[in-house]
């Protein structure tokens, strides 16, 4: 009965999700629904390598940005559509994974925050630096928006206007979402969180330590490559201040206070975050202090964020009202 | 030209090793990596800002009042963002101090706003040349000012009591607090000295360069890099790459390319960490 009712609840969410462009018809409200989206795919990635395994890529919106530059280099540059240069972004992204992850992600703790500080900071100069690819400061300017999709019968799907992006970030949210649960599901999932717990007892447990941080990595890498490219042909336009160090600590931010290692938590933690800046602009200047003191405050008090929060409350409520049988 | 890169090279690992052997500290006593030192030299550069606009205060009396109120700060932190998370996984440190670092760079935004404040001495206009090298006294006194606060703690650390009491504290925690070391007592001491000497850093640079929020980013990133390369935890380490890592900087940015200048740092800090995680100077780690 209990799982009945889970898979209405998903479905009726699903069908509200769906349907929200129907009712949102305001495109402020639109763009700002597309942006919580976006970010909560790349946020889902930093759940995996960050929230699960425990590793705290601080590269990781320099990631985005070689997502965001190969993707709008391979369409404006090269007669790419973006149903190639995606894949393609995807790719690129994940080399660089490998590449960097394969030597750091030896090193523990704070030795890979620190390694991978040092990449977005190389990697932040050369996009501001290597002008004749990346336009330096200027950033690369009109990128072509994803291709309509001509299906059978004569439908054409859209992506110029927002609700077509909608949709599309729709699709591979869910994706991002369905592959953290499966991941959090699985034994591999499993191995992560014990690395991150203790490294030391996961080792003697006969977890593969390098080789699980390693596929965490490359894995969040993905979700990176395909944030980079969708943020890229959503604005259609990239610049290099994007893809800081300062963003990854927005991004973790969100992430914390969402809930590190739970399912909703990134994007409970993305909607927060792009919303209360829009709704409150009148603190735009206390934001950034706001934000430290609940960043400090659930690292101390909810080490599984606001999901955590209400997970635990939901369990104490159950165990307490004799009318549920368990 | 080559005598003068060394020259500002010099000036500035002064700097990045005060900067450093304050963060190394923390990192080989409390084992956490303060994200927020950078906040705290920034702090030390508007407090001089504050008392040389406001008070007037002369320069050197300034150094040291900052000094000494941004290692208070320093003792506040201690007690109140990082007591919590001693013994947490790394991340949770790391999180913690960066939250810290939001607020602490937000507020000096909000009290003095964005546009950069720079601190007037009268020593800026008095330069000495010989041979082919032109400095302005200030520089002078930013380096040696750097190089007696440096000989200071050495001396604190290995001829008194208490910074012995460190130094063992932070070779063993549990064999310290066996012979009778208030650990409490010791953090918050290291905290104290930590952020006093960021804070006299701030201070002493301030005049030299502008002051503005966010200018304690590109030295903290420079710290890591020092802290790493000398060994984590390793006092003399920080102090020997600071230099090392001020004058890379000045002669990469000279001969090499000054569009590039900050890659530097890092390709140091990425090849330390690949081939000699535990620094120059630092034993192999084997926990």
């Amino acid at each position: 009965m209990k799982r009945h009712l889970g898979t209405v609840v998903q479905l009726a969410l699903l069908g509200l999700a769906v349907s929200v462009p129907a009712v949102v018809t305001d495109s402020y409200y639109q763009h700002i629904l597309n942006m919580i989206f976006l970010t909560a795919i790349s946020v889902y990635g930093f759940n995996v390598i960050t929230g699960i395994a425990g590793q705290f890529n601080i590269a990781h919106a320099g990631f985005i940005g070689i997502g965001a530059y190969v993707s709008a280099l391979a369409t404006t540059r090269l007669p790419l559509s973006f149903w190639t240069a995606m894949p393609l972004a995807i790719l690129a992204t994940a080399v660089f994974g490998v590449v960097i992850g394969y030597p750091s992600l030896r090193l523990r703790g704070v030795y890979f925050a620190l390694t991978t500080l040092g990449f977005v900071e190389i990697l932040s100069l050369v996009f501001e630096n290597w002008v004749p690819v990346t336009g330096g400061a200027m950033g690369i300017t009109r990128i072509p928006p994803p291709s309509p999709i001509h299906l059978p019968g004569g439908i054409a799907l859209a992506f110029e206007e927002k609700t077509g992006f909608y949709y599309l970030c729709l699709v591979f949210l869910l994706a991002a979402i369905y592959v953290n649960r499966q991941l959090l599901r699985s034994r591999l999932g499993r191995a992560m969180l014990a690395v991150r717990e203790n490294e030391d007892l996961a080792q003697s447990v006969g977890i593969p330590i390098t080789r699980t941080k390693m596929t965490a990595f490359v894995l969040a890498t993905l979700f990176l490559g395909l944030t980079g490219s969708l943020y890229a042909h959503y604005f259609r336009f990239i610049s290099p201040v994007s893809f800081t160090a300062a963003e990854s600590f927005r991004q973790v931010t969100m992430l914390i206070v969402g809930g590190k290692g739970t399912l909703l938590g990134p994007l409970v933690g993305a909607a927060i975050f792009t919303t209360i800046p829009e709704v409150l602009r009148s603190i735009e200047d206390y934001q950034w202090i706001a934000y430290g003191i609940v960043l400090m405050l659930c690292v101390v008090f909810l080490p599984t964020g606001i999901v955590g929060l209400l997970r635990d409350l939901r369990e104490r409520l159950a165990r307490n009202s004799p009318s549920e049988h368990r | 030209m080559f005598l003068q890169q060394c020259l500002n090279g010099l000036i500035l690992g002064g700097a990045y090793a005060l900067i450093s052997v304050g963060m190394t500290m923390i990192f080989g006593i409390m084992n956490i990596s303060n994200f927020a030192h950078g906040t705290i030299y920034m702090l030390g550069a508007y407090c001089i800002y504050f008392l040389s606009t406001a008070f007037r205060t002369p320069f050197l009396i300034g150094v040291a009042v900052s000094m000494l109120v941004v290692g208070l700060i320093g003792v506040a932190i201690e007690r109140i963002v990082f007591r919590p998370v001693y013994g947490a996984p790394v991340l949770n440190d790391l999180l913690i101090a960066l939250g810290l670092s939001f607020v602490l760079e937000n507020g000096a935004l909000l009290l003095w706003g964005s546009q950069t404040k720079s601190v007037r001495t009268p020593y800026t206009d008095v330069v000495f040349h010989f041979f082919s090298v032109s400095v302005t006294l200030q520089r002078l006194i930013a380096l040696a000012a750097s190089v007696i606060l440096i000989a200071g703690l050495y001396a604190f650390l290995n001829y008194t009591r208490f910074g012995k009491a460190i130094v063992a504290t932070a070779q063993s925690p549990k064999g310290a607090a066996l012979v009778g070391i208030d650990l409490d007592r010791i953090y918050m001491t290291t905290f104290a000295i930590s952020s006093g000497l960021a804070g006299a850093a701030g201070a002493l640079l301030a005049p030299l360069f502008y002051v503005f929020p966010t200018m304690g980013n590109m030295p903290l990133l420079k710290a890591f890099v020092v802290v790493v390369l000398g060994g984590m935890g390793n006092v003399q380490g920080a102090v020997v790459g600071g230099f090392l890592v001020g004058i890379a900087e000045s002669l990469g940015g000279a001969y090499i390319s000054s569009d590039y200048k900050n890659v530097f740092a890092f390709i140091i800090l990425i090849g330390v960490l690949l081939l000699r995680p535990q620094g120059l100077f630092g034993r192999s780690e084997s926990s």
